[in-house]
C-alpha cells in the first residue's frame, strides 16, 4: 500500500477500510480488529462532536489501555485538538496545562476522579460513561493543516510551554519513521511505553498506518512477561527506553536472546546510551537492528541510526531523515522540516522555520549528528525529562530553605536520578524538602538524594555553576 | 510491618489511599518509575533485597507485604 496518509485519522480509517478484520490491537489477551477499533473511536468521535466544536481542545488523561487509543482517535476524528496529559502528571502541572490550553473538557478514566476533584477541574467526561458501540460510523472532519495535538514541554526556564502539532507534522514524522524502520503489515509491535509520550504513541501511528498489530502493555513493570510475550507472539519490533533495556539485559539476558528469532529491530530513544549497553544488545540480538534516534516534542524523530550497521558511528544519534534539515548555529542543533511544529500555544512561532533545540551538538563530514549536551542541564530519569529549575523552584518554597540547586547524578538503574543541594537554616530536615516535592511534583522529579551544603556555587555574573555540584563530594 | 509499609507507600503515593488488595492499575500514579522507587525504598527501610522476579510480579500492596515477610523470614 502506498503511504500517502496525511492526517493521523487516515492511519486508522484507511487500514480499517482495507483490512477490517485484521487484529490491530491486543491488550491482556483481548484482541481488537481494525473494524472494532474504528467503530469504538467513531462512537467517541460522535460523543465528542456533540460537546466540542472543530479545532476546540479536549484534554486526554489516560494510562495505557485500549480506551486511550479509541479516545485519542475519537477526539481527532471529531476535528478537535488532543491536549495530551502525561498519565503521571502532578496536580500542579495538570492545573497549569489546563489553564493555559483551556480544554472544552477533559476525557479521562475514573481512576483519576480524585485527582480532578482535588484540582477543581470540573469539565470532565469519564470514558467509562461514554457510549461504546461496535457499529458506529463517523466521518472524519480533519484536514492535514488542522492542529492535532498539544503537548507541553519545558523550555530553558523550566516553565512548560504547549507545542501545537498539526496533522501534517505527525504524518510527515510517521512516514519518515516507517521509511527508515521499514514498518510493514506483517509487523507485530510490543508496545509498553507510555502512550501519553510521543515514543509510545509514535509506534501506534506507525503500526496503524501500515496495518500491523500492536500488543499493548499497561506499563513496563512486568518486564519478564513482556519478554515472554515477544517470543510467544513472535513479535517483530520492540521499543523501550534505555533504562528498560538495561533491566532486560541485566536480568533476562537468556530469555531476551530467544526474542532474536523474531525481532527485526529494537528501538530506543534519546538518552545517554552507554557502550556496555550497546555491546550487550549486539550480543543478545546479533541479527536484529538496534535503532537509535534523536527527536523532540516539536520535531519527533529527526535523525535515525541503526547502530549495528554503523559501528564506526556508535556515538552518533544518526543522520537526518528525508526532508529534515539540520544545521548547527553557535553549537546549537537547529532543525527544519515538514515534521516540525511551527507554533506554540500563545502564538510564539519558529524563527524562519528553524527550531532552535537548546541542545548542543555537531555534524561530521558524513552528516551524522552528535549530541553533546543540553544547554539547560536537563536530567533524564529513566526516559522522563526533568528540568532542574522546576524542582529548584519547588524546593525554595519550603520554609527554612535559603537556596537550592538540582543536578542529575548517575543512577545504575534509571540512568540518572535527581539530587538536590540545599542551603538551609540550622535545624532543617531534608525530609521536609522531599515531602513538599512529593506533594507538588511528579514522582520521578522528587530528589532521591538531598545534601545540605553551606553555599551554592555561582559564577561572577551570578550564573549557577551546576558542573561544580555534579562533581561535588 | 503493615504500618511501616503503609508509611513508605504513602510517601511514594501521597494522593492515594493505602488499600492492600487494590490492583496497582487502579492507583493514580503507580507506573514503572514509581514501582522501582517504591521497591527500592522498601529494600532500604526493611534492610532486605528483592530479586527482579519478585519485583516484576507485584500486582497489589498485599504482594509487597507477603514479600517483605518472606524476605524477613529468609534472613532469620
Amino acid at each position: 500500500m502506498k503511504r500517502r496518509k496525511m492526517t493521523i485519522t487516515d492511519f486508522l480509517d484507511k487500514t480499517a477500510a482495507v483490512f477490517p478484520n485484521k487484529t490491530g490491537l491486543v491488550f491482556k489477551d483481548k484482541e481488537y480488529s481494525y473494524k472494532e477499533i474504528k467503530s469504538r473511536a467513531d462512537s467517541i468521535a460522535k460523543a465528542v462532536s456533540e460537546k466540542a466544536e472543530k479545532q476546540e481542545t479536549v484534554g486526554l488523561l489516560m494510562g495505557n489501555r485500549p480506551e486511550m487509543i479509541f479516545s485519542y482517535f475519537g477526539i481527532l476524528k471529531a476535528g478537535c485538538i488532543v491536549l495530551l496529559f502525561p498519565a503521571n502528571i502532578s496536580d500542579n502541572n495538570l492545573v497549569f496545562q489546563a489553564e493555559k490550553a483551556k480544554p472544552k473538557f477533559i476525557l479521562c478514566e475514573k481512576k483519576y476522579q480524585n485527582k480532578l476533584k482535588r484540582t477543581s477541574l470540573l469539565n470532565v467526561e469519564f470514558v467509562e460513561d461514554l457510549p461504546c458501540s461496535e457499529n458506529c460510523s463517523f466521518e472524519s472532519r480533519v484536514k492535514e493543516n488542522d492542529f492535532s495535538t498539544i503537548v507541553f514541554t519545558s523550555g530553558t526556564t523550566g516553565i512548560p510551554k504547549g507545542v501545537k502539532l498539526r496533522h501534517k507534522n505527525v504524518a510527515a514524522a510517521t512516514n519518515n519513521i516507517i521509511g527508515f524502520l521499514r514498518f510493514n503489515k506483517d509487523d507485530i509491535d510490543v508496545n509498553a511505553s507510555s502512550l501519553s509520550h510521543s515514543f509510545g504513541l509514535g509506534h501506534i501511528h506507525c503500526i496503524f498506518a501500515v496495518s500491523g498489530t500492536t500488543i499493548l502493555f499497561a506499563d513496563t513493570i512486568n518486564i519478564k512477561k513482556i519478554v515472554q510475550t515477544i517470543v510467544e507472539k513472535k513479535a517483530t519490533t520492540f521499543g523501550a527506553v534505555p533504562a528498560v533495556l538495561r533491566i532486560i539485559l541485566d536480568n533476562y539476558f537468556d530469555e531476551f536472546k530467544q526474542c532474536g528469532q523474531f525481532l527485526r529491530f529494537v528501538q530506543t530513544n534519546t538518552s545517554s546510551l552507554e557502550k556496555d549497553l550497546i555491546e550487550k544488545m549486539f550480543s543478545a540480538l546479533p541479527n536484529a537492528d538496534f535503532n537509535y534516534y534523536y527527536g523532540l516534542t516539536e520535531a519527533s524523530r529527526s535523525t535515525f541510526i541503526a547502530l549495528n550497521k554503523r559501528l564506526d558511528k556508535l556515538a552518533s544519534v544518526g543522520q537526518p531523515l528525508p526532508g529534515v534539515e539540520i544545521k548547527i548555529i553557535n553549537d546549537e542543533i537547529c532543525i527544519k522540516g515538514p515534521h516540525v511544529a511551527d507554533e506554540y500555544l500563545g502564538g510564539e512561532s519558529l524563527k524562519q522555520g528553524w527550531l532552535f533545540t537548546g541542545d548542543e551538538g555537531y555534524l561530521d563530514k558524513d552528516n551524522y549528528l552528535y549530541f553533546k549536551s543540553r544547554k539547560d542541564d536537563i536530567i533524564n530519569v529513566g526516559g522522563e525529562k526533568v528540568w532542574p529549575e522546576e524542582v529548584e523552584r519547588t524546593i525554595k518554597q519550603v520554609p527554612g530553605v535559603k537556596d537550592a540547586a538540582v543536578v542529575g547524578v548517575k543512577d545504575k538503574l534509571l540512568g540518572q536520578a535527581v539530587k538536590a543541594f540545599i542551603v538551609a537554616e540550622d535545624d532543617f530536615s531534608p525530609d521536609l524538602a522531599k515531602k513538599h516535592c512529593l506533594n507538588k511534583l511528579e514522582n520521578y522529579k522528587v530528589p532521591r538524594q538531598v545534601e545540605i551544603i553551606s553555599q551554592i556555587p555561582y559564577s561572577n555574573n551570578g550564573k549557577l555553576c551546576r558542573d561544580k555540584l555534579k562533581n561535588h563530594g | 510491618m503493615e504500618d511501616k509499609l503503609k508509611e513508605i507507600f504513602l510517601k511514594v503515593f501521597p494522593n492515594d489511599e493505602f488499600d492492600l488488595n487494590k490492583d496497582r492499575s487502579q492507583f493514580e500514579n503507580w507506573d514503572s518509575l514509581a514501582h522501582l522507587q517504591l521497591t527500592s525504598d522498601i529494600e532500604s527501610s526493611f534492610n532486605i533485597k528483592f530479586e527482579m522476579d519478585d519485583i516484576v510480579d507485584i500486582q497489589k500492596p498485599k504482594d509487597l507485604l507477603d514479600l517483605i515477610e518472606k524476605k524477613k523470614n529468609d534472613n532469620n
